[in-house]
């Protein structure tokens, strides 16, 4: 260290006397010091203490190096300095020098500089550990210290290098944290940036700044909370929490995505305005519960933008959606659980790349966007996007009621990543594996009181109100961080709720009657909210109540039209919209690509929500089957369900070949409809489709009159042929021209 | 008397020996060492590789092993690999070092315990790569029992449970053997062990108090907690398991702390081996040593990793080694033993002219390869260099492998060889000097020759343009880790009379500057043309880097000028970027615009409450480089921190503070950075540069 600085030091360390404590004073054991090195043994010693009798005997065998750390938890907020004394004995000792080091809660690395010490002398080593420190340097990341680092010591130590292979001792004793004389107890905010000040509306307005109250837990609202007070020109108020941030740096190597902590943590506030002209916001800031203080913010201006906004239920329509901009949101997409999925439904013929993180978020999206998909589904998962797990897991998570802002930044990336590819997001907040059988992750859960939990069982998940409070503190982060997105579509709650531990179905009933409200209060952008079931029969009692908005749940079958119609006809007494998450069988290449085709093809033909989501995407991205969504895509290009009272049609086809199976939605005068080889895509043994077949299509409902009828290649998305049809009482059938698959019709009255 | 005690002890090994001799006269004679990383307590087993030493087989021999002491030590059974190589697994005493009495009679003499149950290791250091873990791994160093770590968990509950990639085989006559510390400071008040076997079924063993529960599996109550403070041996008899397979294992305590050590089922011998093998017929004796790995491939190539050990020969004064037909002179040879390659060694030991050779194949390894997993990524670095001076930069490798891995990192300007253990992550300390602009320095990563990847950094200089922001790294096109060796000497044009005063502003200032700026020179009568380098798009990259390469690449395409201009960007300074690292690269673009431009201004930070303190640094290293490359400084840190309303010139609202002032405070470092260009200005017209001194 500079010898001007260490003066400085000193002289502020002399002003500031009388505001210390000692934290290791080593009077009757060495305070849970230990040894990292081989050859070195710590004792507490009765030779050369600074304070007290004893002092902490570092004994070297001959040892280049002793190494010595306090590997516990450690404050150093509202400090200013860390002062210590060391003392060699050894007069034929030339010279040492020694470091000291830092691991923060995440383990990253800071060290200071080297610090000399002659033989035979004692020295004080001073050393700023206040927030504004530049003495502390990061080692192999680009976290900056700061007063997140200060706050959550994992771990202290010091290094010490002899130089040669030494033997004998050295003391160190009275380590004193010198405190801040007079913590600043004021309000304010500083490095206060505004990403622009004219944002266009359902865009993100951003605030960045730091604040000079450090809470314990930045994430707990009841112990510190930020608030931004919105005043849109119509006068319409929002409140929007801040959230905890830091930013990181991401590379691909050959393990996949490394993500690096990077700079200094803060706070941000982020708003999509949803009206055109100048908004006012202002801070609100409370302290256990209770408004402390309020900072007038400023203004920024709403332009008019091209972006559709926020999806909601359609007013007119319940059982579709539409953008705050009107326009009809028909979801065709699959899912996108997590970058990868180590399991497989059969043996691939190919290694799908591992951790890729958000890169493969990167090409999935664009491929998507290229083929004409709009819709994903992703998990926050602990192997993923999730934000609250056990730290032993990984050391980015914090336990029970922290969150991981590493997976956070993952999540803002893919989230902003959706928005450049227009893609609309499904984001489940819980898999049913987190509280799920014991050998599952549930043994991994923050929420087990095996890892510091409260929670005996998983099933005691959903009544016990200290889990119910804490995971409304997740939500109140997740709705903070991640509400501004319109390209959230839905919160989904749940992942297959119904296969965790001791389900009980009025329990998980109150549960959703509880978050959802909880919800509807926090989020001012008002995505709608669903929860997702995997078996076929669960769960009427849930899927009855109004806080479900839509049922959705799985559709696993090689018999895939009959799966479809059976997942639309059980769910339609309740009323509600429904949409297939998840569906996809196939014991080899083959199969599991007609599956994938009769999934997208055969829902798409019911008034369900929108299109099925079919599960394996690693195979879709290894075999480029993006083509199937491109055609899906290009036949629905236009067409708004909306208002058009569609239902299951009673068309039937008439053929030689008894394999053709028709599915399709129609009112009385126009209809979709899919023609397809049962064998192939409708069979509990598929098989290929090895001849061409023909049909005639009966269309009993379909009132008299002239037509408009387009074949459609179901494979490239384009019209095989055109042709002007008129219906009558006498005949009301159609002459489908020869196909080997299948094959989809379009029939609209003149 | 310790003189005394030595010729005591010379004379005693001398006199037992030469009496051993005389009764036994056994042929060989091997000082057999258990290896220091295993343990003593406790231990009832351990197995020592013996390569027949002549071409006779293993059948034909009689061995006898004897501690230190001179006791017996019972031979428990004798595993023969080939005719002539046998692992012999014996009862050890307390002593680390034993001897082997050989000898060929042809009677093959060993009685070997046929019931000896093979055992197999759960836990020692690691779990295998593909297990799946759960709960609270913390190994630690100390205390131990065996090999490097023992593993401990979390205070108050906590657990460890792995799933083991596939299935241990096991019967109602084996055991499960774990070696268990508990803290003598803080006992644990419950230990549990769980198995998990066929069909998910759990087994639960308990001792202590009973706080813990695993669904509604009954525990089997195993006592008292053991003795704290000292290792102890626990035995789990599976008598009562009538399952075949064990999925998993669990453990659990509540309270305190413990540590585990070498979990197994039934014993697993400790590793000994022969340090010198003696021939009471020969003067010079050749014998190995060797360990080989089980096979590896990467892409189309299958091998393993032979070490050859000729230390155990006698009295060699040269070793002669071929092994797969290459010759070595070493002692200790480690290779890759290609899949085709001949397994044929052969050591020739020769003292005083006298030789004696050992020749032996090595067995096939019959098992399927795997995939050779090791990961290596450079870490985030400094890639500014000012003259050629030293760069460090750090290459992690970490071991995927349930195998212990010898990694050899190789450059022009580095070398060095490790080893990494299963799951082991290791941080090489890559320093390299002796370079020049435009090389580039290969790193590569091999194991025993065969490369596993390469790292490549080019040297480049500040006009460089072909630069990549990947997250934390500059690259090339290439891909190639970029490192920017700049100028540390002034190199300036001189400044040409010119009627306009062409200025270059780069980095954080305010919209105002410009115009301002502009109105104040052209009322002083100077007319300029302003041009401004604003802020760069920081996408997902460094800070810093984005704003080297925004300035640099306009610089290096642009026309020249008269004054080049720099604010330190917000940005970088704002994430308290290290002062070092913020030095070597403003110092670069600096000297990137040295090519471009006369006089080069530096402005020093704005001192933005509350804490100014965070910016002096800057300041100071502003002002550092101003001094070594003879430039001007705008002390912008000074000129506003004296400023009596300070604090109100960044604040934004009451309560808000900004990093930058607000625009009505922008002309008191505006109408300073006027006067410093006025005077530049005067002196060009005068065609001089002044010396730094006069200024």
């Amino acid at each position: 260290m500079n010898k001007n600085i260490r003066v400085s030091l000193l002289c502020l360390f002399v002003c500031v006397k009388g505001f210390s404590q000692i934290i290791f004073d080593f009077e009757s054991d060495v305070d849970n010091w230990q040894s990292k090195s081989e050859n070195i043994e710590l004792m507490s010693s009765q030779e050369y203490a600074c304070s007290g009798l004893a002092s902490l005997k570092i004994h070297a065998n001959a040892s280049e190096t002793a190494w010595i750390a306090y590997p516990n938890k450690l404050d150093f907020s509202n400090c200013q300095f860390l002062k210590f004394n060391i003392y060699l004995p050894d007069r034929n000792l030339d010279e040492i020098s020694l470091k000291c080091y830092v691991q923060d809660s995440e383990w990253n690395w800071f060290e200071t500089g080297l610090f000399r010490i002659k033989g035979s002398s004692k020295q004080e080593i001073v050393i700023n550990i206040s927030h504004q420190s530049f003495d502390w340097k990061p080692l192999n990341h680009l976290k900056s210290w700061d007063s997140y680092v200060t706050r959550n010591i994992s771990e202290f130590g010091i290094m010490l290098f002899f130089q040669k292979n030494y033997t004998g001792s050295c003391y160190i004793d009275s380590f004193e944290l010198i405190k801040t004389k007079y913590p600043d107890k004021k309000i304010y905010v500083y490095n206060f940036e505004i990403q622009q000040e004219k944002v266009k509306t359902f865009e993100k307005f951003e605030i960045s700044f730091n604040c000079s109250y450090i809470p314990s837990n930045p994430f707990d609202g009841k112990e510190f909370r930020i608030t931004g007070i919105f005043v849109s020109p119509a006068g319409n108020v929002y409140e929007v929490p801040a959230f905890y941030y830091h930013n990181y740096l991401r590379y691909l190597e050959a393990d996949g995505e490394n993500l690096v902590p990077y700079g200094t943590e803060g706070w941000k506030i982020r708003f999509a305005p949803q009206e055109i002209g100048t908004y006012r916001y202002t801070l609100n800031f409370y302290q256990n519960g209770s408004k402390i203080s309020e900072i007038e913010g400023g203004t920024f201006i709403a332009e008019r933008s091209e972006k559709k906004g926020f999806v909601r239920w359609d007013k007119k329509d319940p059982f579709y959606m539409s953008f705050q901009n009107g326009r009809f949101f028909y979801p065709i997409g699959h899912t996108l659980r997590s970058p990868d999925d180590i399991r497989n439904p059969y043996r691939y013929e190919f290694k799908p790349p591992k951790n890729m993180g958000t890169f493969a978020y990167d090409r999935y999206f664009q491929k998507m966007h290229e083929n004409g998909e709009n819709y994903a589904r992703v998990w926050m998962s602990a192997w993923w996007a999730g934000i609250e797990w056990n730290p032993f897991y990984s050391p980015h998570y914090k336990g029970l009621g922290m969150y991981s802002v590493e997976n956070a930044w993952r999540l803002d990336y893919v989230l902003e990543s959706a928005d450049r590819y227009d893609i609309y997001i499904d984001l489940t907040l819980i898999n049913h594996g987190q509280f799920g059988r014991p050998d599952a992750e549930w043994l991994d859960n923050p929420y087990n009181v095996i890892n510091g939990g409260m929670l005996n069982t998983p099933g005691e998940f959903f009544t016990n109100p200290s889990a119910i409070a804490y995971f409304q503190r997740r939500l109140d982060y997740i709705v903070s961080r991640w509400g501004y997105s319109k390209n959230i579509v839905f919160w989904e709650l749940w992942n297959e709720v119904d296969l965790t531990m001791d389900y009980n179905s009025q329990n998980i009933k109150k549960w959703h009657e509880i978050m959802h409200p909880y919800i509807r209060n926090i989020d001012p952008y008002d995505h709608l909210i669903t929860t997702h079931y995997c078996r076929g029969n669960a769960d009427p009692v849930v899927w009855a109540i109004p806080e479900i908005e839509m049922i959705v749940g799985n559709s696993y079958s090689l018999e895939m039209v009959k799966s479809v119609l059976e997942f639309f006809t059980r769910r339609k007494p309740f009323e509600k919209p429904m949409l297939i998450n998840e569906y996809g069988v196939g014991n080899n290449r083959y199969i599991l690509e007609n599956n994938l085709h009769a999934g997208i093809w055969a829902s798409s033909m019911t008034p369900m929500t929108g299109a099925a989501l079919f599960w394996w995407w690693p195979f879709i991205e290894h075999f480029d089957l993006y083509f199937h969504y491109h055609a899906l895509s290009e036949f629905w290009k236009g067409e708004d369900r909306r208002g058009k009272n569609y239902q299951l049609t009673d068309a039937i086809v008439e053929s030689e070949n008894k394999d053709i199976g028709i599915i399709g939605i129609q009112n009385h005068s126009e209809g979709f409809f899919w023609i397809y080889a049962q064998k192939v895509f409708n069979d509990k043994k598929p098989v290929e489709s090895s001849t061409e077949k023909t049909c005639i299509v009966k269309l009993p409902s379909f009132s008299i009159g002239d037509y408009n009828l387009e074949i459609w290649n179901t494979y490239k998305g384009e019209i095989v042929s055109k042709k002007d049809i008129s219906l009558s009482d006498k005949e009301k059938e159609i002459n489908i021209p020869n196909f080997l698959n299948d094959i989809a019709l379009k029939i609209k009255k003149k | 008397m310790k003189h005394i005690t030595i010729v005591m002890l010379v004379i005693y090994v001398v006199i037992s020996s030469t009496l051993l001799f005389a009764e036994e006269s056994y042929r060989y004679t091997a000082d057999v060492v258990i290896d220091n990383s295993e343990p003593l307590d406790f231990v009832n087993l351990a197995s020592m590789r013996f390569i027949s030493p002549s071409k006779e087989k293993m059948d034909s021999f009689t061995i006898s092993i004897k501690d230190a002491k001179g006791e017996i030590c019972e031979i428990k059974k004798l595993n023969k690999t080939t005719e002539r190589e046998a692992e012999i697994l014996f009862v050890p005493t307390k002593s680390r070092f034993y001897t082997a009495y050989i000898k060929e009679n042809g009677a093959g003499t060993i009685q070997t315990d046929k019931n000896l149950k093979e055992g197999s290791i759960l836990i020692e250091d690691f779990v295998p790569t593909k297990s799946t873990k759960s709960g609270h791994w913390n190994w630690v160093a100390s205390p131990r029992m065996s090999g490097c770590f023992s593993l401990t968990g979390k205070d108050g509950i906590s657990f460890q449970r792995v799933v083991f990639p596939s299935p241990y085989k096991i019967n109602k006559n084996d055991k499960l053997i774990l070696y268990l510390y508990c803290s003598q400071k803080k006992p644990p008040q419950e230990i549990m062990v769980q198995l998990t076997v066929t069909r998910n079924k759990n087994y639960v063993f308990s001792w202590g108090e009973d706080k813990l529960a695993i669904d509604q599996t009954k525990k089997i109550q195993l006592g008292n907690l053991p003795e704290t403070g000292r290792w102890v041996k626990i035995e789990i008899p599976f008598t009562d398991i009538s399952e075949n397979n064990l999925n998993a294992l669990g453990l659990y305590y509540s309270g305190g702390q413990i540590w585990w050590d070498r979990i197994s089922i039934n014993e697993v011998p400790v590793k000994a081996g022969i340090k010198t093998l003696r021939d009471n017929t020969k003067e010079v004796k050749a014998y190995f040593n060797y360990t080989i790995s089980v096979p590896f491939n990467i892409a189309e190539s299958i091998f393993e990793i032979l070490t050859v050990d000729a230390s155990p020969s006698l009295n060699a004064e040269s070793l002669t080694l071929t092994v797969a037909g290459k010759t070595y002179r070493e002692k200790t040879v480690e290779l890759l033993l290609m899949q085709s390659a001949d397994r044929k060694i052969s050591l020739t030991a020769e003292h005083k002219g006298i030789k004696d050779t050992i020749e032996y194949e090595i067995p096939k390894n019959r098992q399927k390869s795997q995939e050779i997993n090791i990961v290596t990524k450079i870490l985030p670095y400094n890639p500014f260099v000012k003259d050629n001076k030293p760069f460090t930069a750090v290459l992690s490798v970490k071991n995927l492998n349930d195998e212990l891995i010898p990694i050899e990192i190789k450059s022009r300007c580095f070398e060095e060889k490790t080893y990494l253990r299963p799951g082991e992550t290791k941080h090489i300390y890559m320093n390299f000097s002796g370079y020049n602009t435009g090389d580039t320095i290969a790193t590569e990563v091999d194991i025993s020759g065969l490369k596993l990847c390469e790292k490549t950094f080019f040297i480049c200089s500040p006009q460089t343009t072909n630069i990549n922001l990947d997250g934390p790294f500059l690259k090339d096109d290439k891909g190639n880790f970029l490192i920017i060796n700049y100028p540390g000497q002034n190199i300036r044009t001189s400044p040409t009379q010119t009627k306009l005063l062409n200025i270059c502003l780069a980095g954080s200032y305010s919209e105002e500057t410009v115009t301002m700026l502009q109105n104040i020179l052209e009322d002083a009568g100077i007319t300029s043309v302003i041009s401004a380098i604003g802020q760069p798009v920081y996408g997902n990259n460094h800070r810093l880097f984005s704003e080297y390469i925004h300035i640099t690449k306009i610089l290096n395409t642009s026309t020249s000028g008269e004054i080049f201009i720099f604010f330190p960007y917000l940005e970088s300074i704002r994430q308290k970027t290290p002062i070092d690292e913020w030095e070597n690269v403003v110092e670069a673009i600096i000297s990137a615009a040295e090519r471009k431009f006369s006089y080069i201004i530096i402005a020093s930070p704005f001192p933005a409450p509350p804490f100014p303190e965070i910016y002096e640094p800057y300041k100071k290293a502003a002002e550092k480089i101003v001094i070594n490359r003879n430039l001007e400084l705008l002390d912008i840190y000074t000129l506003y921190l004296s400023h009596p309303d300070w604090k109100k010139m960044f604040t934004y609202q009451q309560g808000i503070y900004k990093n930058l002032p607000t625009d009505d405070e922008n002309h008191l470092f505006i109408k300073e950075l006027a006067k410093i260009i006025m005077r530049l200005w005067k002196s060009t017209a005068n065609n001089l540069i002044i010396p730094y001194d006069e200024k």
